[in-house]
Order: C-alpha cells, then structure tokens, then sequence
C-alpha cells in the first residue's frame, strides 16, 4: 500500500472514529439534558 | 565589520523551531474540538455527567495529541537524532492507546453506544492511529567497535560531540555579528564534518577523542561566555580577542580534520 493511501485510509478511520464518536457526544448531551429535564418537569 | 541592528525580538532561524511549529499531529485537536460544545451543553442544562465524561474525554485527547507530537518530533532524522540513544517511553504508541481507550470509553458512556460498537470504535482509531502516524521507530545507528572502544562507547562520545555543537550554534544565534556568526557557523561545520567521518570510519576515534571531548567543550565555554557579555556590550579588544581565538579555533580543528583523512 503506497504511503499517500495508508494516511488517507488512517485518516479515513480517524474521522469516522474520533469525529463521529465526539460528534455523537455533542448530540447526546443535548438530547439527555432535554430528557432530564422532562423527567424533572414531570 | 558589519554590525547587525540590536532587535531584541528577532531570532534567527533554526530548524528546531520549524520542528517544534509543525503541525503534524493536530488532526486529533480539530477532531476533538465537537467535546467542546458537549461540555457547554452539559454546564446550560445543569447534566453532570455530560459535564464529567466529555471534559475527561477532551482532556485525554489532548494529552494523547501532545503524547504523539512529541513522538513526532523525536523522530526527526537529522544525524545528531539518529546518534542520540531512543526514548525511553514509545510516545508514539502511548498516544494511539490513550486515543484509542479514550474513543471506546465516550462511545459507550457519553454516546451510549452497545459495548460490542465501543470495542469496534476503539480498534479503529488503533487502526486510524498507526496507519496516520505509525508506531516509534527506536533504533539508533550502529557503529563497529574500533580501537578498543565499543561502538555503544563511540556513538555516546559522538552523540555528546553533537550535544555541544548544539549548545555552540544556540550562543551564536545570541551573537548579533555576522561576521563572527559565519566564522562560527564553518568551526560548527568542521566539526560536524569529523563527526561524520568518525561515524563512517570510526578507526581514528582514539586520535579524536581529544578533540571530541576537550577541543568542543572549550569552544562551547568561549562562545558562551562571549555570547554573554557580547549581549551587555562587548569592547572592541574583547571582540578582537574573540577574533583571534576563532582563527586559533578553526586552524586547530582543520587540522584535525586533515589528520582524520590521512
């Protein structure tokens, strides 16, 4: 595997790992305050 | 003679700084930055956990970020690198192992993703790690024994050697000469110059060692100490006697230069 496609597919796995697991993250933190706070509502 | 301005701000260049400023490594703080906003939600809405988990997670990216930039950075394949004995810690590996616990740990806590999907998002940034930056190279240049020396004995005395040439070229950036910076810049030269034939051939280390370990070490004194009072204001019979030592000085090592070709 040349050197350009092995940091492209590193990249690749790095984005879709790290990216998307802080990404998902983000989005739960919001969802699970707003569940809270219905919980706290009801 | 051709004196420079006195800007006290401005440095010369060096290939240290364009080392240190390289921004190889800085994917994983960009990557990182989505935990920034997660940790903001959590304080507006009063959740403890989000607060706790994603501000844990940020701080152990970054600290894997810095783990791999220092790893990087020890990797630089200059020849004083490649003489020096390898770290003792795999930083390199280190950060891939932190990035990767870290990811399959907000996965299932922050994410609450199955605990088979952590494990898989884990092993993928393990992946993604080693194939964007690899693992530590540790190995170091093997030299034959030579003299009754070993080559581990050789390859420390010229891995100090290139310590203190080091340590000469620093105090020249403090001298604001030109003159002297070029005279300077040739003896750092030579001597880097016999540093690569020893490690070539190292059969003259015997007749070197002198000059290795003496020669460069009252060098490194006598800049140094110019370098100093040079910044408070040198008198002119200083800068002369400075001159005169650097013609005594660059003499001295090119002849024992010739003498390690011969």
């Amino acid at each position: 595997m040349s050197r350009f496609f092995r940091k492209l597919l590193g990249f690749i796995l790095l984005a879709s790992t790290v990216g998307l697991v802080t990404c998902q993250s983000m989005v739960k933190a919001e969802v699970d305050a707003e569940i809270s706070q219905m919980m706290r509502d009801q | 003679m051709e004196q420079l301005p006195l800007f006290k701000s401005a440095k010369a260049f060096s290939g240290d700084s364009l080392r240190y400023s390289s921004v190889r490594g800085l994917l994983l703080h960009l990557l990182t930055l989505g935990l920034i906003p997660a940790v903001i939600i959590g304080f507006i809405k009063g959740h403890v956990g989000s607060i706790l988990i994603n501000s844990a997670g940020f701080g152990l990216y970054c600290l894997s970020a810095m783990l791999l930039r220092k790893g990087l950075a020890a990797e630089n394949p200059n020849r004083q690198h490649r003489l020096q004995a390898p770290s003792r810690w795999p930083f390199k590996l280190l950060a891939a192992l932190l990035v990767a616990v870290t990811t399959g740990l907000l996965a299932f806590f922050s994410a609450h993703q199955a605990i088979e999907v952590a494990v898989i998002y884990a092993l993928g940034a393990l992946l993604g790690m080693y194939l964007s930056y690899g693992f530590d190279q540790r190995q170091t240049v093997k030299l034959a024994d030579a003299q009754g020396y070993s080559g581990e004995e050789i390859r420390q005395t010229l891995a100090a050697a290139f310590e203190t040439i080091k340590t000469i070229e620093q105090a020249n950036r403090k001298i604001l000469n030109r003159e002297l910076n070029q005279r300077l810049n040739t003896i750092c030269g030579i001597a880097e110059g016999v540093i690569a034939e020893l490690e070539a051939d190292p059969r003259g280390i015997r007749r070197a060692r002198k000059f290795l370990n003496i020669y460069l070490d009252s060098v490194q004194q006598v800049v140094e100490g110019y370098a100093k009072t040079h910044i408070q204001a040198a008198p002119a019979e200083l800068e002369q006697n400075f001159k005169t030592a650097l013609d005594t000085i660059e003499s001295a090592f090119q002849e024992q230069r010739q003498k390690l070709l011969e």
